[in-house]
């Protein structure tokens, strides 16, 4: 029972059940934890490691349904095993504070950003804090919201997500807590944004000396963030230690995998490629609602250019909003072009209807971003796979005989193309998406953010099988992607957007090892975990050399 | 314990109308006396003689006999207005949200207007203006119930027509009849169905009301009207008003239980699941 | 900006209105039979010389535009016909009965609201306890209840059984002098039809409360508030409610529209002297100017009692003002 006095968090022995009937008896099992003020515990862990699950045991925001057990949770001096609801209600905001993934739907949408920041201290009667608006200013100020009386009468939808977050902090930080646990708090935000919070968190740490916990999938942020990390699996705490032991000296197989997983910054040699292009595109735009219209215009994609040769892949990388998706849609036909043209295998189809466009899906097909709603859920495997050649003509047979040999070559067994969406897995549904696509037999393949829903080690394999097929078929590749790491180890050529035009281009190499434009400079420096990943190259090229 | 209670709503609600189905058809052989011919005595309390369990009315008609044939106008107006508003709003909707724009615009305009106007006002002047008989009454519940079919359906082929499944038959380059009837309805009819039973159980209300005002079928009985022609005794002859009424609750309440059913055994599943 | 939508709506309400016309003019032309002779009220209804002259002013000889312009003009000026029945102007018969419809339907619809989003609220933050499973089939039932038939069980058990309330109409016999007398008979006279109507959509209310702060307590900005330390009643008072009740607010239009409609079967129970009652006589009679002039009003009730929703809505949900003002 010695207690060291700077632990704010001790967790003995902590166990989640599941409910009867799923994959495994414990969410969460015979975990320990514990934390010091000013430090940073990362929690890192793939989809259904129990990450959350443990975070959510201490706030006791389990939903019902979950039981759980512990030998203690002790916050600063106290069990919360031992205490009252009415304790542990209280203790919430004050002691502890929590902060969600989805900044977008974690604020009351009726409130006002200012009552919502009160609220904490509204129901925490006693605090510290007896002017309750200047200390919704300060906080405001503290998390760094330009104009914080502005913000203070705004409502949530007025805010962006990286300013919706910030408000999450400031609620979380209204009683100066000695925890914080932040549950993937920068995974909905784009990369600039998340540095931003990440420099947040790090502030918090240093100038409040508060305890944190963060969870996360993410190595990058572990490698920027933490002091010391926590990996789990399957419910399963694998192994604990301080950030260097752990990033670079695993003791864990696993662990090993997955930090191999991610890619690194190593873009591939350069090729010169000199068959005639594939995919030719000049001076594109695409504005979406009428200018002077009741909604504003937007140019999701201003006078865009770039060729796309025979084996070459190349990225089109740019954060949210930046018209990257659009430009995929636009080459499928998903949207037409206001103006510009479009050149695909040497024929004009800049203005070709959808109907007339028809014959060349069989040239040009797109793997879809979310594994999930990409399959249609009432088709089995193999009708979704002969859907397209059979509109295309080829007689059953042949279709059958091709979704075969597609399904092996994706990696999945034959017997997958009698079963439904919903019997697999994130990755092996997207194995599902390209063989739908390979069997029209494209030259070209669209993949828009095609891996940024998968587990980092599912996501290394999907990558690697479709370097694979690209090699084989010799496909030319359009890769849509918020991923620096995952863009440099794909591409040949990259094309950097911003706001529906392409600020920077030209080889992996250049674009991202040397960037010349102030926003490309801004998204590689905004990448988590450098420094570490600088050590990781050079480990890298000493192993090479031993 | 979830699927115990599901099954209860559903269990309870098909036994209720399988019951009330059985005396719809057999109404001819349980009381093989047309309904509307006197049988006894005029107001006879409810169990006061053998074989008159309800009593009789006014006339001296036989009230059971009279909710035996009731039945069969209530679930055939039932079910008949129920599938040609189905019709109707399945196809008004899935143009709509298929097509968008200009015609989902006037469509939609078309659509709120009927819903807007009180719909059972507009039933009435529907009914009286061309003389109350099945045929009419049947339309006029048509014409006044499709716009909900039609919002919904328009909502649920506007989200699957953004879902990537959907995008991905236009990039395989499946024409636009195999997008609507092999990805995007096959994929909304868990929802039209939960609405479709509780369409039933709106237009058999509906038919009461009307046949209480004196807007049904003069040939065929029902239950509505036999409430509305004893409103006057209801001081003096209370079953005559009260086992019509209760007739109707309960055939209501059976379609509605099938309704949550469905919506409970449709629902949390994913779409699809174990269907071939 | 605010009258901007105000005009917005009213715009949208003049469509409507167009709309009903229409379908007014179009039922009567569809109709077998003579519009003239409908109009006079059914066979032997009118001599043939008001026959004839009523041909004349509607223009049947005419091609249908311009039927209907006269039709709509006459709309415009507020006429809506003439009751041969009644040897009286339609429009003056609708709008005597007005003020006592308008009572009876907005003292429903509050009965509606009230019930129904307390019950809802109680089910859905309750969810799954024996006081849920009650709620529901209590509801169940009222949902299954016609309003007419709902409408004579209160008058069998709460005026002739208890003697409680009187069974019809919307004053006594002897009208009480004093004002404020006057005031509570008409009240005593309000308590039956008023429960009835809106008992049926406080069972609507009811479940889609119920459903929607099922929905709304697994918001995650509710997960934050727990988060924040903030107790159960607050949650439930400041953050579940306020957003759950946002369906019924958008749904009112549709609702607003059924409860006139049904206003039509509580009256004719009821003897309540307002447009609805004055439909059910005009059906007896075959009295379509009154019947057709009846369904124009109910509308027009719907797109005010619509607008003034729409501005409430307004002010309860702060994000509707910015996508309208963008």
């Amino acid at each position: 029972m010695t207690q060291n006095a700077t632990e704010v968090l001790n967790i003995g022995k902590l166990s989640v059940r599941l409910p009867d009937g799923a994959d495994r008896p414990f969410a969460v099992h015979d975990m320990d934890l514990k934390i010091e003020k000013g430090e940073i515990l990362c929690v890192v862990g793939e989809s259904g490691s129990g990450k959350s699950m443990t975070a959510n045991a201490v706030m006791g925001l389990l939903p019902k349904s979950l039981r759980f057990g512990a030998d203690h949770i002790r916050l600063n001096d106290r069990d919360l095993l031992r205490q009252p609801r009415s304790t542990l209600r209280d203790l919430r905001g004050r002691e502890v504070a929590m902060i969600f993934q989805e900044p977008l739907s974690a604020l009351n949408p009726l409130m006002r950003i200012g009552d919502q920041i009160a609220e904490v201290m509204k129901v925490h009667p006693g605090s510290d804090f007896n002017d309750v608006r200047a200390r919704v200013i300060q906080l405001l100020e503290f998390v760094g919201l330009p104009e914080p009386e502005t913000i203070r009468h705004s409502y949530p939808f007025r805010l962006s997500g990286g300013q919706r977050q910030r408000v999450m902090i400031a609620i979380a930080l209204a009683l100066e807590p000695d925890l914080l646990i932040a549950d993937e708090p920068t995974t909905a935000l784009d990369v600039t944004t998340q540095a931003q919070i990440l420099d947040l968190m790090k502030r918090i740490r240093d100038e409040k000396g508060m305890g944190i916990m963060m969870i996360t999938h993410d190595i990058g942020v572990v490698a920027e963030l933490a002091d010391r990390v926590i990996v789990m699996r399957q419910g399963e705490m694998l192994e604990e230690g301080t950030v260097a032991e752990v990033l670079e000296a695993p003791k864990h197989a696993y662990t090993r995998q997955l930090i191999d997983a991610v890619p690194m910054m190593l873009p591939k040699d350069a090729r010169q490629i000199g068959t005639p292009p594939l995919i030719s595109v000049r001076n594109l735009n695409k504005i979406y609602g009428k200018p002077g219209g009741k909604t504003r215009a937007v140019h999701a994609v201003n006078d865009v250019s770039f060729d796309l040769r025979a084996g070459e892949t190349l990225s089109v990388v740019g954060e949210s909003g930046s018209g990257k998706s659009t430009i995929a849609k636009l080459l499928v036909k998903l949207e037409e072009p206001d103006s510009g043209q479009y050149e695909l295998d040497g024929e004009d189809v800049t203005h070709l209807s959808v109907r007339a466009f028809r014959p060349k899906r069989r040239v040009i097909q797109m793997i879809f971003q979310d594994p999930f709603s990409s399959l249609n859920p009432q088709h089995t495997v193999a009708r979704s796979i002969t859907a397209g050649p059979l509109a295309a003509g080829v007689p059953q047979d042949r279709a059958m005989e091709d979704a075969r040999r597609l399904i092996s070559r994706v990696g999945l067994d034959e017997s997958a193309l009698n079963r439904f969406p919903h019997e697999f897995s994130g990755g092996q549904r997207q194995r599902i998406g390209i063989a739908r696509a390979l069997a029209m037999s494209p030259r070209v393949l669209v993949a828009d953010e095609s891996v940024s829903a998968l587990d980092v080690s599912v996501q290394a394999k999907v990558l690697d099988l479709l370097a694979d097929l690209q090699r084989e078929y010799d496909l030319g590749m359009i890769f849509i992607t918020h991923d620096l790491r995952v863009a440099c180890q794909i591409s040949d050529n990259l094309v950097v957007m911003l706001r529906g035009r392409i600020v920077e281009r030209g080889t992996a190499h250049d674009v991202l090892l040397q960037p010349k434009d102030p926003y490309t400079r801004a998204l590689v420096a905004a990448l988590p975990g450098q420094a570490w990943e600088k050590r990781r190259e050079a480990a890298m090229a000493a192993g090479h050399r031993a | 314990m979830k699927n115990i209670l599901k099954n209860t709503s559903l269990a309870i609600g098909l036994a209720l109308l399988a019951l009330i189905l059985v005396i719809a058809v057999f109404a001819h052989v349980f009381y093989p006396v047309s309904p509307w011919q006197s049988a006894a005595t005029p107001l006879l309390e409810p169990f006061s003689q053998s074989g008159l369990p309800l009593g009789s009315d006014m006339l001296g008609r036989d009230v059971a006999a009279g909710i035996a044939y009731g039945a069969r106008v209530s679930l055939t107006v039932g079910v008949v207005s129920t599938i040609i508003s189905v019709t109707l709003g399945v196809t008004i909707g899935a143009v709509a949200g298929f097509y968008g724009g200009v015609l989902d615009n006037l469509l939609m305009r078309f659509t709120e207007l009927f819903q807007t106007v009180p719909q059972f006002a507009m039933a009435v002047v529907f009914v009286a203006i061309f003389s109350p008989s099945l045929v009419t009454i049947v339309l006029a519940i048509s014409l006044v119930s499709w716009p909900p079919v039609a919002r919904l359906v328009r909502g649920e082929v506007m989200s699957l027509k953004s879902r990537e499944f959907v995008k991905a038959g236009i990039v395989l380059g499946e024409s636009e009849s195999g997008l609507i009837f092999r990805h995007i309805l096959p994929n909304a009819v868990s929802p039209i169905v939960v609405m479709a039973s509780l369409m039933v159980a709106t237009a058999i209300l509906t038919e009461s009301a009307l046949s209480f005002l004196g807007l049904g079928d003069r040939n065929m009985i029902s239950w509505g009207y036999m409430i509305g022609a004893s409103r006057t005794m209801l001081r003096d002859a209370w079953w005559l008003s009260v086992f019509p009424g209760l007739a109707i609750v309960v055939t209501v309440v059976a379609v509605n239980l099938i309704g949550e059913g469905f919506e409970k055994a449709l629902n949390p599943q994913a779409h699809g699941e174990r269907k071939a | 900006m605010t009258y901007k939508i105000f005009l917005t709506r009213l715009g949208n309400g003049l469509l409507v209105l167009l709309g009903v016309a229409i379908m007014n003019f179009t039922l009567v032309h569809m109709a077998p039979g003579d519009p003239a002779m409908i109009f006079a009220g059914e066979a032997g209804g009118g001599d043939e010389t008001y026959v004839e002259q009523l041909r004349q002013d509607m223009g049947l000889d005419k091609p249908l535009v311009t039927q209907f312009a006269i039709y709509a003009g006459d709309l415009l000026r507020g006429d809506l016909g003439y009751s041969f029945r009644n040897q009286r102007d339609v429009a003056s018969m609708i709008v005597e009965r007005i003020p006592a419809t308008l009572l009876l339907t907005m003292t429903a619809f509050g009965i509606a609201l009230i019930i129904g989003i307390v019950f809802g609220m109680l089910g859905g933050w309750f969810r799954n306890t024996l006081l849920d499973r009650g709620l529901m089939i209590v509801t169940l039932v009222l949902y299954a209840t016609p309003l007419f038939w709902l409408a004579m069980m209160f008058v069998l058990l709460f005026s002739v059984r208890l003697g409680w309330f009187p069974p019809f109409g919307m004053q006594s016999v002897l009208v009480p002098d004093a004002p404020l007398d006057r005031l509570l008979d008409i009240g005593r006279h309000l308590v039956l039809p008023a429960f009835s109507l809106g008992l049926f959509y406080a069972a609507t209310y009811a479940r889609l409360v119920r459903a929607s702060v099922i929905n709304v307590s697994n918001a995650d900005f509710v997960k934050t508030a727990r988060a924040k330390g903030v107790p159960g009643g607050r949650i439930l008072r400041v953050h579940v409610l306020r957003n759950a009740i946002l369906p019924v607010f958008s749904l009112a239009s549709v609702h607003i529209g059924q409860l006139v409609g049904g206003a039509v079967l509580t009256e004719t129970v009821f003897a309540w002297p307002g447009i609805g009652r004055l439909m059910f006589d005009a059906i007896l009679q075959r009295d379509y100017p009154v019947i057709l002039g009846v369904f124009l009003t109910t509308g027009l009730l719907v797109i005010l009692v619509n607008i003034v929703t729409d501005l409430l809505y307004r002010i309860v949900d702060p994000r509707i003002e910015h996508t309208a003002g963008n």
